[in-house]
This record gives structure tokens, C-alpha cells and sequence, in this order.
């Protein structure tokens, strides 16, 4: 199952389009929700089982600080670094992109990019589960 | 001490009973952290899971307040327990008797806590019990025993309140009297017995 939703990530031209079309980026991933890894492209030196849990913890503390907030849902997370940034988002229920990027990376770009590349994984998920 | 500096941390493997536990006793809304479970092992017990933490707070008095922060169970979680462990005063160590080796669990739950906390008073609730009655106390005390390990010991329903907070009792008397953990240990084994 997990196997069927990485091709369709890898396969995806939005997820391609994310590594390529900033630079600076210096890796990506879509995990479950609970913390396994679906797809990656990351550099060796990253641990994507790690990184993938660290993310669903991540995004669910953000979503519960949202909510305490009162404001809403959570969109993204961003995490500005000494030498980096990353930023994730839900892409549905049951799926989360990261990506991170070197520390010249203009943070909206890479923000919009995530945006854009969920909002495109989102519709081929619903398909892979339709059909 | 200062009890409204607090922490304990409850601990235990996948559908133990630790956000139930926090859940039973917590007179805040508790920070839930779930998502679904995409995993068959973690499906077969439950639909959600928490990934970073649950949250709850019981108070003591009018300015007293016990922060309870429950860990992921998955192992893929284990950073949590340098995260939110190392300043804990006491852990709840929640083992489900009907999971395949619980007494491992055990082990391995001893050994996160020593890891991040290397004297950390503890106490542990065996649950699940009326799932599954075997082991039995006694292979509990024979493990702590060989591993030099003295620590209370409690058959519990986390769906109970009352048996929730017995645990809290107990790890609380532990954290003001270090001593009394080995006592409550010998004085529960003699009793089980």
C-alpha cells in the first residue's frame, strides 16, 4: 500500500517540481501522518525514518497549538534555522510534505512551493484511493 | 520541593493505556497528539496513535498542579524521551499483559527511562490484566529481581480513575521518599504472595 503511494509520488511532477524548481533545496519527503515515510529524496547524510517521525510529531503539536490558539487549522509548520529552513504541511488527513532547503532560500518561495506541490499530491492520492 | 514544577511522564508500548490514564485524570482538556494509524500491528489494537504527546494536568491544592505528559509508544518516537523525559521527576511505566512479551516490554521501557533518567523514581502498572492473566506478578518481581530493580508494582484498570490515581499516589510517595519505592515493592510482593 505504502509502496503504491510512493510511486505515485516519485512519479509526480509535482514533487520533482518542488526538488527542482528552488534552489537550495536539499531534500523532501511525504509521510504518514503517524510518522512512517512514503516517499523521499533526501541526501544521504539525512535520516528520512527519523525526519519522517519528527515531522508527524511536529505537525501534530502545531496543530494542537493552532487549535489552542483558536486559530483554526494548522497550515504549515515553519522551522528558520542557523543554516536552513524546513517547512511541512498536510496534504490530507493521512499524509504530510516536508521539505527543507539551505539557508539562502527565501522562505515564501519554498512555503508556496510546498503549498503547491500538496495541493497537487492531494487530488493524486484521492485517485489512488478511488481507484 | 516544588510541586508545581511537577512533571511525570507515563510511558509504555503501543495501546498500553497511557492516554487513557491521562485522559481519566486530567481536569484539563488534554493535549491530544493522534493521527491515524497506517500500520497493521498498531490497526489491530487501535484506529489513532499518538505521535508526540498527550498532555493533562491534575492539581493538587489551590497553586499545586501535576504536569502529566504521555509518550508515543512506537519506537520510531524514542527522541520524545530526551524531549520530554530527561527533566521528569517520576515515570508511570504502563506494560499491557496481553501484548506477546510484556515482559520485554518492561525491559525495554526500564531501559528508556535509564537512558534518559538514570534515577528516576518509577512505578509500574500491569494492564490489560483481564485480557490476559498470564504472566503473572510474580514473573514481574523474578525479572526486576534479576535486573536489581525495586520499583512498585500494580495491577491496574487505566479506565478507572481511581486506579490511575493509586499509581499516581504511589509514584508521588516514591519521589518525596526514595526509599519507600523498594518498600511498597517488597510490601506488594509479600502481599502477593
Amino acid at each position: 500500500m505504502t509502496t503504491d503511494k510512493k510511486d505515485v509520488v516519485m512519479n509526480s511532477t509535482a514533487f520533482t517540481k518542488l526538488l527542482n524548481s528552488i534552489a537550495n533545496v536539499e531534500g523532501a519527503l511525504v509521510v504518514t501522518s503517524d510518522g512512517f515515510v512514503v516517499a523521499a529524496k533526501c541526501s544521504p547524510n539525512v535520516e528520512e525514518r527519523r525526519l519522517a517521525a519528527m515531522t508527524s510529531s511536529s505537525i501534530a503539536l502545531g496543530s494542537q497549538l493552532a487549535d489552542g490558539l483558536g486559530q483554526g487549522r494548522c497550515e504549515h509548520l515553519i522551522l528558520e534555522n542557523g543554516k536552513g529552513l524546513f517547512v511541512c504541511r498536510n496534504i490530507d488527513e493521512g499524509n504530510i510534505l516536508a521539505v527543507f532547503a539551505g539557508p539562502d532560500t527565501k522562505i515564501g518561495n519554498l512555503v508556496s512551493a510546498c503549498r503547491q506541490c500538496a495541493d497537487e499530491l492531494k487530488p493524486l492520492f484521492d485517485e489512488r484511493l478511488a481507484g | 520541593m516544588n510541586f508545581e514544577e511537577l512533571k511525570l511522564v507515563f510511558g509504555g508500548a503501543v495501546g498500553a493505556g497511557k492516554s487513557t490514564a491521562i485522559h481519566q485524570i486530567s481536569e484539563i482538556n488534554p493535549v491530544v497528539t493522534d493521527a491515524v494509524a497506517s500500520d497493521a500491528d498498531t490497526r489491530a489494537r487501535k484506529a489513532r496513535t499518538t505521535v508526540a504527546m498527550d498532555y493533562g494536568e491534575v492539581r493538587f491544592g489551590d497553586d499545586q498542579i501535576l504536569r502529566l505528559y504521555g509518550m508515543p509508544g512506537q519506537r520510531r518516537f524514542k527522541y520524545m524521551w530526551s524531549v520530554l523525559g530527561a527533566d521528569a521527576l517520576g515515570f508511570v511505566i504502563l506494560i499491557d499483559n496481553s501484548r506477546r512479551w510484556p515482559v520485554s516490554d518492561l525491559s525495554t521501557m526500564l531501559d528508556l527511562v535509564t537512558e534518559v533518567h538514570p534515577v528516576a523514581p518509577l512505578v509500574i502498572g500491569i494492564t490489560h490484566c483481564d485480557i490476559s492473566s498470564q504472566p503473572e506478578m510474580d514473573q514481574y518481581y523474578e525479572f526486576l529481581s534479576e535486573r536489581n530493580r525495586f520499583h512498585p508494582l500494580l495491577a491496574v484498570d487505566v479506565r478507572m480513575k481511581d486506579d490511575v490515581l493509586l499509581l499516581l499516589d504511589t509514584l508521588l510517595a516514591c519521589i518525596q521518599n526514595p526509599e519507600s519505592g523498594s518498600e511498597h515493592a517488597n510490601h506488594a510482593r509479600e502481599s502477593s504472595a
